[in-house]
């Protein structure tokens, strides 16, 4: 049976390993990319919530106040359109943020192992491969930028 | 119509604001003890979370498990103690934006720490990818005394950042002043457990040592001390590439263990 040369092997798990870590930093920039649209929805969100207390307060504030704005709508009927209207899009913002997380899923949890196996032969294949002491400090610090959660 | 005392009395309370909190401090101190801050730090695998959770009491629930995945982030928590408030952070082991946070906020933090628990496993590094192990053994780890060494050589390496964070938290903060180095899983090499004690306490050549030595130099006998303690929490076998070794300790003596470390903690946290 033929037997590999350990170098070869050796410097294969080398590249191996810095295209597992090539996948991982794409996969952390989509990661990054969903958690910045989901902290847009998550402002929208809370906008459309201070929009529609703020229109609350208003209302009864004006609870008494019977002007017209228009022949057919009194200013409180406004203020009322405007609550629900609010609420409806901050319960929209829920809906898609629970539909782009529920997406994004796989992606991190393929990054979760990814890291784990990465950190966990990293040591393994610098020290048999004689990664000098840059490299390796080179390997860690793009390693340390990634994180899932 | 507001209480013409109100406005006067609010101005005075918000001008002497720091010494009603020191005041409060002091009375929260009086009865509940002195706040302490411990660290927990190590390599990824290591043992660190399954420790916590035995120091601070939650693995003696009977539906508690281990963790299966590593820690991705900083992990907070109490231990129980007489006349104390211990709190116990432990820094995740793998190179990771967490573990940059979290030594970024505890050691280089406004707040200082006042004691170190270094955990290590005098190479028992548990890894959780079957993948991990088979890549380590191809690469020529394939014999446990193999895989040892190159564990107890990333021991030290993690330690040399350890003890750098420890350094440059003492020039801020004149803190943290003593260090426990907890010898974790030793119901693993019980029967050996001297050699450990040697490698990791008392051998001039150890590298592990030598740097332990160097740190204490660095920051002063006086200021720094330090100690060993061989401990063991979750009993389980480890298996390196189909070599077993049994734990060869029971749960009371796993126990006593767990005990004598929870008491050395108290005593350093009560100087």
């Amino acid at each position: 049976m033929p037997t590999e040369d350990p170098h070869v092997s050796s410097s294969r798990s080398s590249d191996e390993l810095e295209k597992l870590l090539s996948l991982a930093e794409g996969l952390q920039e989509r990661c990054d990319g969903v958690d910045r649209r989901i902290d847009m929805y998550r402002m929208m969100q809370m906008l459309f919530i201070a929009g529609a207390v703020t229109a609350v307060i208003l209302l009864i504030g004006s609870a008494q106040d019977v002007r017209v704005v228009s022949p057919t709508i009194a200013r409180s009927e406004i203020y009322l359109y405007f609550v629900a209207t609010c609420f409806v899009y901050a319960i929209g913002a829920e809906y898609w943020i629970r539909r782009i997380k529920r997406r994004n899923y796989p992606d991190r949890f393929a990054l979760t192992r990814l890291l784990e196996l990465i950190r966990e032969v990293e040591s393994g294949v610098a020290r048999s491969q004689n990664w000098s002491a840059l490299d390796r400090a080179q390997f860690q610090i793009r390693l340390s930028r990634l994180t899932v959660g | 119509m507001a209480d013409p005392w109100l406005i006067p009395l609010a101005k005075e309370a918000y001008e002497h604001r720091a010494e009603i909190v020191s005041g409060w401090d002091r009375i929260v101190t009086l009865l509940l003890g002195k706040k302490k801050t411990i660290v927990f730090t190590g390599m990824g695998g290591v043992g660190k979370t399954v420790l916590f959770d035995h120091l601070s009491g939650t693995a003696f629930d009977a539906k508690y498990a281990p963790p299966q995945e590593m820690s991705q982030a900083i992990e907070i928590g109490k231990m129980p103690a007489r006349k104390k408030r211990i709190k116990i952070s432990v820094v995740p082991g793998q190179e990771s934006r967490p573990r940059l946070q979290a030594i970024n906020e505890l050691f280089y933090g406004d707040k200082p720490i006042n004691g170190v628990v270094h955990v290590v496993a005098n190479g028992f590094v548990e890894l959780r990818h079957p993948e991990a192990r088979q890549v380590l053994i191809e690469q020529g780890l394939d014999t446990l005394q193999k895989f040892r060494e190159h564990q107890l050589r990333e021991e030290v390496e993690d330690f040399d950042a350890t003890c750098n964070a420890i350094r440059q938290s003492a020039q801020k903060h004149r803190m943290p002043n003593w260090m426990i180095v907890a010898v974790n899983k030793c119901d693993l090499y019980a029967s050996d457990i001297e050699t450990a004690r040697t490698y990791y306490a008392t051998s001039t050549t150890s590298p592990f040592r030598t740097r332990l030595s160097s740190l204490q130099q660095q920051l002063g006998t006086d200021n720094f001390r330090w100690t060993i303690a061989p401990v063991c929490s979750w009993l389980d076998d480890f298996t390196w590439n189909g070599n077993t070794t049994k734990p060869q300790l029971n749960v009371s003596q796993r126990n006593q263990f767990l005990s004598r470390l929870s008491a050395t903690l108290e005593q350093y946290c009560a100087d």
